[in-house]
């Protein structure tokens, strides 16, 4: 018998009969879910770079070198509170995951609420400070760069509000359990949201406090 | 090297390591000068790079070579005669190292046409038969939290030994006959 031929039939460890379509392939080396969200950071790592690139480099080479420019007052104490509300969601969040983990429901509804309030409340101080800040992001290259840095972080905590929203509504419904495979909408969302976290303390300290 | 925020719990732990981080940054800027406060923030960068580097390198020289030179224990078992799954098991198990193990389990399909031709008949019986046992001990290997899958091969099993070997470049053979 031919070797191609004597292969005729598989199936897995979840024993359920194969249906449709052959599987895709799949490398053996790394599993598709953690290289798929590996993949992803390691983008959303480089995008960042390339914006904190850009800071440094217009931080090093404008003239006169006054950073930020003369009459410029950054709003550093309620850009720290802000950090320190981003902070504390995902300390809520965290919270959430333990909660599902433990099969406890009410901690994992808890705990997305006040992770999507945090957030929410994050991005309306945001906003708020850009309305009062006094500058725009047509005001030279510091203006440039202020609003292209927190601007792409806002855009970020938009993003995870989206899947924050995702993630309340489905746990409302009950559809999360304790078991890993049945709560990777909310682990996932986690892991999302807390990279935001770290890139904000990044952002923070680079162009509040540096 | 392993994803550094593979699970939730993994990057809120990177996320107050960054945040303890950030903290004494805060204090060197304000208390010493913005140069003294980004010196330190390029140290702390500098040492987080290299302790990954070391810890990935550590890891790398930690984990037995494999075939696959991905670090992965591949057991392929060739199961040609019925057997409880207990015993198939077991062999299984013996064969572990904990060292993210994988199992591929070839069950030939015995009276195949070819090796008797009048026995076309059976053959779908037979191969009925062998899937069943295929799956039995896949879900025996499942309830134990062992990666497992499973192929329906002809009889000859030095043939589907060669074909699996192209895609599972296995660490250990076992032989269940």
């Amino acid at each position: 018998m031919e070797s191609a031929s004597i292969s005729l039939g598989h199936g897995d460890a979840h024993g359920h009969e194969h249906h449709g379509p052959p599987e895709a392939n799949q490398s053996s080396k790394m599993d598709r879910q953690v290289l798929g969200i590996l993949l992803f950071i390691v983008s959303e790592v480089m995008l960042f770079g390339a914006f904190f690139a850009a800071y440094f480099f217009l931080r090093v080479v404008v003239d006169p070198i006054t950073w930020p420019p003369n009459g410029i007052e950054l709003p550093v104490f309620v850009a720290g509170v802000n950090t320190l509300i981003l902070v504390s969601s995902s300390f809520t969040m965290h919270y959430a995951l333990e909660g599902i983990r433990r099969n406890n429901h009410r901690a994992l509804r808890l705990g997305l609420g006040v992770t999507w309030l945090l957030g929410a409340t994050f991005l309306f101080i945001q906003l708020n400070e850009y309305v009062h800040i006094g500058f725009s992001a047509r005001d030279g290259a510091f203006g440039s760069i202020f609003y292209s840095l927190t601007g792409l972080h806002g855009a970020h905590v938009f993003v995870g509000l989206l899947l924050l929203t995702f993630a309340n509504i489905r746990a409302s419904r009950g559809h999360f359990g304790p078991e890993e495979k049945n709560h990777l909408g909310v682990e996932v969302t986690g892991i999302y949201w807390h990279f935001v976290d770290i890139m904000w303390i990044v952002v923070f300290l680079t162009v509040y406090v540096l | 090297m392993k994803n550094p925020l593979r699970s939730e719990a993994e990057a809120f732990r990177w996320l107050m390591v960054v945040l303890a981080g950030a903290i004494t940054v805060i204090f060197a800027a304000k208390l010493i000068s913005s140069t003294a406060g980004l010196v330190w923030a390029t140290v702390l960068i500098v040492a987080g790079l290299w302790w990954l580097y070391r810890k990935a390198r550590a890891g790398q020289r930690d984990a037995p070579p494999t075939r696959g030179g991905d670090g992965r224990n591949r057991i392929v078992v060739i199961a040609e005669r019925e057997l409880g799954e207990q015993v198939l098991v077991e062999e299984v198990v013996s064969r572990l190292t904990g060292h993210r193990d994988q199992v591929l389990i070839l069950v030939p399909v015995m009276g195949n046409p070819e090796d008797d031709p009048g026995a076309a008949v059976i053959a779908n019986e037979s191969i009925e038969l062998a899937r069943q046992r295929m799956e039995l001990s896949l879900i025996a290997l499942r309830e134990l939290g062992i990666k497992a899958r499973g192929i329906l091969t002809g009889s000859d099993r030095d043939q589907a030994l060669l074909v699996s070997g192209r895609t599972f470049a296995a660490d250990d053979t076992v032989e269940l006959d």
